[in-house]
């Protein structure tokens, strides 16, 4: 029984200390004090100066920033990634192996290799860093997170289903269409799913790649006002928004997964 | 007509190589029109590998393969006019019964209604009528194996293939559904190209049975044809159950096996020359030895087992073991007697009657094959108008020694096949040099057995040649 007593304190005292952080900002995005701890009484006025396009025009623009980038690169990694996973599960056992490994790098890497890595890559190509450098980056490290979701539900597929599909006559585009992609479709979502949450969280490779023609993101623009002393109180709210967006996306992946479980 | 009588299909000295593994070696097969073919043998003969060349899932690595006269040997598979069913059905799950069937009608840019007229029809042919909108995942094995052969008929195909369709089905399934192949196939009218390792599915459904072993077509034959007058012990083993025996053809119309002279059938082979004797356990009469029949072998029943419609008698006769099937029990222990008519004697050929290898010597007391440098007895090397360097070497089947732990061995390699000859074992080893080593044994190995091999330096022949001038 004390026993028992013991393991949910720990647990509820761990969860505590987990989202404590996040339920703070949460709490105080419905308050009107410029200082986070102060509490002046239950307002929305923060959510509703966060809408209006004056005052707060540069954090709404990073927000549009970061949106448009995540969109562009789920959805370009999407394709990119099912493909490469195609590619790579038709490979010979050994071949399979060494792609699904070199897969594996960017993920375990840390953010700031990568970051760096692109950086110099794009100033040694004397590239322009500026939006399409950001979407480029976010691209990279996405991708390999769709292989990662796309490659289980090919190796669920019946071997024959594609050969089945060419003996009825479909070409091989055909073939992919009609019944490779319908049966990866779960895969690819949750890739797509994933590569948008991870693609809003980033800030490491995104400051390297941001250039400094004034591109902001969330998470590069936070960290310049954090710098300027003081945070802008309308991140709160901000905050309290992304939290709630990627909080449901991630129920929706989890969901997935246990469907495809099934 | 003519048209008739040409092969629907021609598969012309194919082979087909893995990186260094030959799964088809040189295999050459006509199929006429509207013939049921099955293509049967154990697991890793080829058999699915033949049938996927002929689909086009992959290229024969030699040779040539014709459909209907046209050469498709590199056509990919949705220009062939044959479709497959596959073993595990291959059903696309995201699609209904009804949009699985229409498939490759809908890739034609077939009218609606023709579509909904042609899927209907092949959905009665495989008895699945109002199944239409079920979705395929809810279907039983029986039921999905049902529409994918609705599947592929639905397409009016030259030939229809199937690998293996009713191996994922339990037995008594497994039985009706092959009466309705049958049936299915004598209404369609089109060629079967069917791919077991099920001896007996093999028997009951083909008009021709094609055995394969080891990447190689052992016997093209009627399902009576291959039952009784296999062409080796292989196909004897395989097929049925059979007792096989070392004989030695006395003269023709008599044959001695088991220390004593039978009368039989066969001619033609000379004179005491070694052969393999074939006795099916159903053609051998047994009775107790009191009765007046005149017993040619005498024995005691080893054990007796209850099969259902008859019993499985082991008899231990002279030191051979013969399997006996009765509608009579005859008891462990007791002493019986075993006749068989001269007509159910089948004699076969000896494919081989030692091992022969390829070797060269290296000196006087040392001969190379196999891959490996044996010791053997002294040889006279002296004249030299000989090849030495391109020698035959003999070993008796009985001069090997198998041995567990195959770091002993001077060479190592694994069993691959299994014969038992009443008194011995007669084993296929595949060595890892990549040649096969017969060995007769007392011992039980159990296929796949990695095993050490092991030859004597006295039991080793070399065989010499005179030399040729080679240029």
């Amino acid at each position: 029984m004390v026993k028992k007593i013991l393991m949910q304190t720990y647990l509820w005292v761990l969860l505590i200390l987990l989202y404590a952080p996040i339920m703070i900002i949460v709490v105080f995005s419905f308050t009107e004090a410029k200082v986070l701890g102060n509490w002046t009484g239950f307002s929305m006025n923060l959510y509703k100066s966060l809408l209006d396009t004056g005052a707060h025009h540069s954090l709404m623009n990073a927000f549009v920033n970061t949106v448009a980038i995540a969109l562009i690169a789920a959805v370009v990694s999407t394709f990119l990634g099912s493909i490469a996973a195609i590619g790579i599960f038709n490979l010979k056992a050994r071949g399979r192996k060494a792609m699904g490994f070199i897969n594996t790098i960017p993920i375990l890497n840390g953010d700031i290799i990568t970051g760096v890595s692109l950086f110099l890559l794009f100033v040694s190509l004397g590239v322009t860093q500026g939006f399409t450098t950001v979407v480029l980056a976010h691209i990279t490290f996405c991708t390999p997170y769709v292989v990662l979701s796309v490659m289980p539900r090919l190796k669920q597929m019946n071997p024959n289903l594609y050969e089945a599909a060419l003996d009825l006559g479909a070409t091989p585009m055909q073939a992919l269409w009609k019944v490779i992609v319908p049966e990866i479709r779960p895969g690819m979502i949750s890739g797509f799913l994933l590569a948008l949450t991870i693609s809003i969280d980033d800030f490491a490779v995104t400051v390297f790649t941001i250039g400094n023609q004034g591109l902001e993101t969330l998470s590069t623009y936070i960290y310049a006002d954090a710098r300027k002393g003081g945070l802008t109180p309308e991140l709160r709210p901000l905050s309290a928004v992304i939290f709630v967006v990627i909080l449901v996306l991630l129920i929706i992946i989890n969901r997935r997964a246990g469907k495809i479980k099934k | 007509m003519q048209s008739e009588n040409r092969p629907i299909i021609e598969v012309r000295n194919v082979s087909k190589y893995f990186d260094d593994k030959t799964a088809l070696d040189d295999v050459s097969l006509s199929i006429r029109k509207g013939e049921f073919v099955t293509i049967l043998g154990p697991s890793g003969c080829g058999k699915t590998t033949l049938l996927r060349l002929i689909a086009g899932f992959q290229t024969a690595s030699e040779g040539m393969i014709l459909i209907n006269g046209r050469e498709m040997t590199r056509t990919p598979p949705h220009k062939r006019p044959v479709n497959t069913v596959f073993q595990k059905y291959a059903l696309f799950p995201h699609l209904n019964v009804y949009d699985n069937i229409a498939f490759g009608l809908k890739l034609k840019k077939m009218p609606k209604a023709e579509i909904m007229r042609k899927v209907q029809a092949a959905l009665k042919m495989v008895g699945m009528t109002d199944y239409e909108y079920r979705d395929v995942n809810s279907l039983s094995g029986g039921q999905q194996q049902r529409v994918a052969i609705a599947r592929a008929i639905v397409n009016e195909p030259e030939v229809l293939l199937l690998d293996e369709p009713l191996a994922a089905l339990d037995l008594k399934m497994r039985k009706d559904m092959q009466m309705e192949l049958k049936e299915m196939h004598k209404r369609l009218g089109i060629t079967f190209v069917y791919v077991t390792h099920d001896q007996e599915e093999a028997l009951t459904l083909s008009d021709t049975i094609v055995v394969m072993s080891e990447g190689r077509i052992q016997q093209i034959g009627t399902p009576t044809d291959i039952y009784n007058e296999p062409v080796n012990s292989f196909v004897a083993d395989f097929i049925g159950e059979s007792n096989i025996l070392n004989g030695t053809m006395v003269k023709d119309r008599l044959v001695s096996f088991c220390g004593r002279d039978f009368e039989c059938v066969d001619e033609g082979f000379g004179e005491n020359v070694p052969v393999d004797v074939v006795v099916r356990p159903e053609d051998l009469y047994i009775f107790p030895v009191s009765e007046k029949a005149k017993a040619q072998l005498r024995g005691v029943v080893q054990s007796c087992i209850f099969k259902g419609v008859h019993y499985e008698m082991a008899v231990l006769c002279d030191g051979y073991e013969f399997m006996v099937q009765d509608y009579h029990a005859f008891g462990a222990g007791m002493e019986v007697g075993l006749r068989v008519k001269p007509f159910d004697i089948h004699i076969m050929k000896k494919e081989r009657v030692c091992n022969v290898f390829e070797g060269r010597m290296i000196d006087g007391t040392h001969v190379e094959f196999l891959g490996y440098e044996f010791e053997c007895a002294p040889v006279n090397m002296e004249d030299s108008s000989k090849d030495w360097s391109h020698v035959t070497v003999e070993v008796d089947f009985d001069k090997i020694d198998l041995l567990d732990d195959a770091e002993d061995g001077m060479l190592t390699g694994e069993v691959k096949f299994i014969l038992y000859k009443g008194n011995h074992y007669h084993l296929t080893v595949l060595s890892d040099w990549d040649e096969n080593v017969f060995v007769d044994t007392d011992d039980v190995w159990d296929d796949g057995d990695r095993v050490g091999i092991a030859i004597r330096p006295e039991d080793i022949r070399v065989k010499v040649k005179a030399a040729e001038s080679h240029e």
